[in-house]
Order: structure tokens, then sequence, then C-alpha cells
């Protein structure tokens, strides 16, 4: 009996033994799951869900903070994927944080992934759906490639009927490898593009110069492009010259009469020329009557003869008696005056 | 009757059989339900089948983990992932390769005893003495050993599992460097109640099909003392052909029922 007993409790040992690990094992795995202790429920809405499947992991910078428990579809575009997170993470997860699918490693899979927010909104409650943030997905990618590859075989098929053409001698391209001549000629201009370049290059070097002097010198260039009073300076002057324009403005339209009444002057004397010279009048007459001036000759010659001898006929008039003592006081009275002062 | 040729073929042998198995099903079901219950000798018979069989279980597995280890990690490492051992080897033993090494070694080891030592009880006619003294022979010899192993195997197999992935853990620990936390923490973040629920459930069935087909061979074992062999002989087999059918058939309703 007593070894019944024995074998009883052996059995009672084997069995609570299996169930504690039976239990242990139930445990480790709804933990992981999270299926025991308090929980926070949220979730978030996708586009596509790249094959995301309940019982996911959920990670939060990267740790393990819950799973995913359901994905339903709300429409045609969008699903929904409601998590149930550890509760003791609510603390750290703000309201602003984003979830994206992602892949545990190449091969691994799928699970959400929560990345933090700015920081400042405040933390995470039951129930609250999140904002979303899709990958590229591995289909687009594909079809990106796809596309590449279909441009990549046309590039390939153009190239290879340059190629022929080429080999072939046909086109420009294929002149420039057969052609010695043209090898030469080309191979010339290079050699006079270059030393044109150098030129240039030394040219460029003279401008830079320039541009260094009018950057540092003191002309007036620089003075234009740098110094600022002399803009405002400019302005003052254009200012000046405006108001005299003004100012100038009546003065032009006198000088413009004047010029007028001048004009209409300068057609009356020409008038009067005209008269003159036609022989009109006194003025014409001794102008043009050459009979006239000749008269005129004669008459002053007449006149110089005639104060010639009214000269002598002075002078014989001195040495009269009757006149000469008025001749001789005259004479006395002369040097007096200039000794005096 | 002059016999037929269907009489004597393997066919009509394998449905006669097929029927006399569900027959003997549906007995102890109505036997099981029936008051009294032998309680004492339920119990002992859950220490021979648990108990005893516990080391043997403990060795399998062991090796069965070792050797599922040591031969998948030179592939993994192949590919450069090593580091889904620890999740690959559990996912492997707990659905699979857990549940069915340990029921064939209690079909070879349980399965067997019960044949041999109800053929022999049936040989020597202690059954029909039974019958004679009123005790109820199947509720005392059958109901008890089916009830038995219906309820250990699926103990011995958890403890298979947990030894199975102890020997897994010794050889990464070894050559890989892995922590114990490490190999457990990769090895439940694996696995999910979709693994662990049906692999549990269908040792029930396991268990049950062991105790059912022992049962059966002996206590329908033909006279003499080759009828004994013969009888343990076949349970063994029977029940261990009979594991794969089950295996199979829970491989398929767990795929509808959780989605594997």
């Amino acid at each position: 009996m007593a070894k019944r007993t024995e074998n009883t409790v052996k059995l009672g040992l084997f069995i609570t033994i299996a169930v504690a690990l039976f239990v242990a094992a139930a445990y480790l795995i709804g933990s992981q799951e999270n299926m025991f202790g308090a929980n926070l429920r949220i979730s978030s809405v996708f586009s596509n869900v790249n094959g995301l499947q309940p019982g996911n992991n959920v990670r939060y910078s990267g740790i393990n903070i819950g799973t995913v428990e359901s994905i339903t579809l709300l429409n045609d575009s969008t699903v929904q994927v409601n998590m149930k997170l550890d509760k003791k993470v609510q603390p750290y997860i703000k309201k602003d944080a984003v979830a994206s699918i992602g892949s545990d490693g190449l091969v691994g899979s799928m699970l959400v992934n929560i990345s933090p927010g700015k920081g400042a909104e405040p933390m995470l409650e039951e129930g609250d759906v999140i904002t979303s943030y899709s990958r590229v997905e591995t289909e687009e990618l594909l079809n990106t490639l796809g596309k590449t590859n279909e441009n990549i075989a046309l590039i390939s098929n153009d190239l290879l009927r340059i190629t022929n053409y080429m080999t072939r001698g046909k086109g420009t391209l294929a002149l420039l490898l057969r052609d010695t001549q043209l090898a030469i000629g080309l191979r010339e201009a290079i050699f006079n593009l270059q030393a044109t370049s150098q030129r240039l290059a030394a040219t460029g070097g003279q401008l830079q110069h320039l541009i260094g002097e009018v950057e540092n010198g003191s002309g007036l260039l620089n003075q234009l492009l740098y110094d600022t009073s002399v803009i405002s300076n400019l302005n003052t002057s254009i200012g000046q010259i405006d108001t005299l324009a003004e100012k100038a403005a009546p003065f032009l339209a006198e000088l413009q009469r004047s010029a007028e009444s001048l004009s209409a002057s300068g057609a009356t004397l020409n008038a009067l020329l005209e008269g003159l010279e036609s022989g009109q009048g006194t003025a014409g007459l001794l102008l043009k009557d050459t009979a006239a001036a000749e008269d005129i000759r004669r008459t002053l010659e007449n006149i110089e003869a005639g104060t010639a001898r009214f000269n002598e006929n002075m002078e014989a008039m001195r040495h009269n008696f009757l006149f000469r003592r008025y001749f001789k006081k005259k004479e006395k009275e002369g040097p007096k005056e200039k000794e005096a002062p | 009757m002059p016999t037929t040729y269907f009489q004597r073929s393997g066919l009509r042998r394998y449905l006669n059989e097929t029927g006399e198995v569900w027959l003997f099903a549906q007995r102890f079901f109505r036997e099981a339900v029936r008051r009294p219950f032998e309680w004492r000798e339920l119990l002992n018979q859950c220490f021979i089948v648990g108990n005893q069989s516990l080391f043997l279980v403990g060795m399998t597995g062991l090796i069965m983990g070792l050797v599922l280890t040591l031969q998948t990690r030179p592939t993994m490492e192949d590919f450069g992932a090593e580091a889904y051992m620890p999740a690959m080897v559990g996912v492997s033993i707990i659905r699979e390769i857990g549940p069915v090494i340990v029921a064939l070694i209690c079909a070879g080891k349980i399965g067997s005893s019960i044949g041999a030592e109800l053929g022999s009880m049936k040989v020597t006619e202690q059954i029909a003495a039974m019958e004679v003294s009123g005790t109820n022979p199947f509720k005392y010899l059958v109901v008890t050993r089916i009830l038995a192993t219906t309820l250990m195997v699926p103990l011995l197999v958890i403890f298979g599992d947990a030894v199975a992935l102890f020997g897994s853990y010794l050889v990464e620990h070894m050559k890989g460097d892995v922590s114990f936390q490490l190999f457990f923490n990769k090895v439940f973040r694996q696995l999910s109640f979709s693994d662990l629920v049906p692999a549990t459930i269908k040792t029930f069935f396991f268990g049950f099909a062991i105790g059912l087909i022992g049962c059966y061979k002996g206590y329908h074992s033909r006279k003499g003392t080759a009828g004994v062999g013969r009888a343990a002989n076949t349970a063994v087999v029977v029940a261990s052909m009979l594991l794969f059918v089950l295996d199979f058939i829970a491989v398929l309703v767990a795929d509808i029922f959780f989605d594997l």
C-alpha cells in the first residue's frame, strides 16, 4: 500500500510539473501576444499593410511593445490596423506618433513600427487613431524596375543600331572613326580651340584684374558701383537740373520771341539793302552812281586846293603889320602859362 | 458457408477490424461515463504510463533536440540565418516533431505493454475469470488504460518538448554562444497560440489512439503465446500508423480553425 501511495505522489509530481510547463509556455507565448496584463488599444489606417497579420509585433523605438490585434478593411482603399500595446508604454507615446509597416530583417515577418512624434503633444489614450506613413512598397519598386528595364532594352536597341551604322561607315560618327583627313582637321581645330581658350583665359585674367581694380580702386566705376553717396549726389544733381530747366523755360520763350522779332528786323534790313543795291534814294545814289562819286572827289580836291591857298593867305596876313602885334602878344602869353603851375 | 475471395482478402479483414475498433471505442465511452469509476486503478495506470515512460521520453526528447539543431544548423549558417535557429527549432518541435516522436515512443512502449498485458490476461483467461467474479473487466482494464494514455501522453509530450528545446539550447549555446534567456526569448517570440493549442489538442487523440489500439489488440488476442506476441506487435504497428493518420487530420483541421 505504501508503495502505491508513493507511486501516486510521483504521478502527482509528474502531472504538476507537466502542467506547470504547459502553463509557463502558454504564459510566455501569451506575454508575447500581450494577452495578460493591462493593455492599451490604438489603431492606425493604412492603404496597404504589406501582408501584416494579427499577432505581428508592434515596435516603438525598436522595442516590442505589443501586437497587432486585428486588421479590418474600412473601404476599398483603406485598412485599419488595431494594435494592442502594453499599458506601461503609454506615457512615452504621444498623440503625434507615426505608425509605419516594416519587416523584421530581410526575410523576417512584418511588423508595425511606431516612431516618436515631435514630443509636445499629450500622451496617447485608449482608442486613439495615430497617423500612418506608407513606405515604398515592394510591388511599386518592382514596377519601377520593370519600367527601367524596358527603357534599358530600348536604349540598347538604339545603341545596337548606332553601332551597326558606324561599322558600316554611315553617318558622321562613322566618318569620324574612319576619315583620317577629318581627324587631322579636327585635331587642328582642337588646337586652335585650345589656343583660343588660352587667350580667352588670359583675357579672363585681365578682366579679373580689371574687376579687382574696379572693386578695390577708387575710380569712377568703383564709386558708381560701390559708393552709395554718389547715387544720392547724382539724384540731387538731377533734381537741380530739373528745377533749372523749369526756370529756364520762360527765358527760352523770351529768347524765341526775340529771335522772331530779330528775324522780322532782318527781313526789313534785307528790303533796305535791296533798295540800296538797286540805287534808289541818296544812299543808293552815293553807293552806286559813279558819276556822282567823281563829282564828290573833284569837289573834295577843290576844297583841298582852296584850304591850301587859304593857309598861304593866312601866313601872309600874319606878317601883315596890321595883325603882327596880335600874334606877338599871343606868343608871349603861351610860355607864361607853362611856367605858372 | 463457402468463403469468398472477399471474405479472405485483406480489405475485408481491414474493414472488419475497423468496425470492431469503432464498436470497441463506443463501448469505452459508454463504460467510461458509467459508475462506479475505478479511480485507484486509473491512478495506477497513469503512474505506469506517465512516470515510467518519463525517462525514455526525456532521453528521446533531448537527443531529438540535439540532433535536430546539429543537423539544421549548417544549412541555416549557409543562409546566414543562424539567428533564426531557436525560432525554427522551437516551431518544429512544438508543432510537429515533439508530439509525433513522443507519441511514437509511447506507442512502442505503452501500446506494446498494454497489448501484451491484456493479451496474456486474455490467453490465461483472467478476463473471463473477472467476468465470473462480478468485476467488469472492460471497465477495470480497458477504460482505465485508455483514459490513462489519453491523459498522460499530452503531459509526456510537454515534457518531451521541454527537454528537446533544452537539448537544442545546449547545441546553440555550444556552437553559437546563445544565452539561455535569448534562446527561449527567440523561441517564444516566434511561437503563438496557434502553434501550441492544436499541437496539444492532437496529443490527446494520440494518447487515446495508443490506448485504444493497445487495449483492443490485447482484449481480442488469439489463443496461445503467439497470440500475445502478435497482439503486442500489431498494437504498436497499428497505433503508429494511426498516429500519422491522426496527425495528418489534425494538421488539416488546425489549418482550417487556426489559420496556420
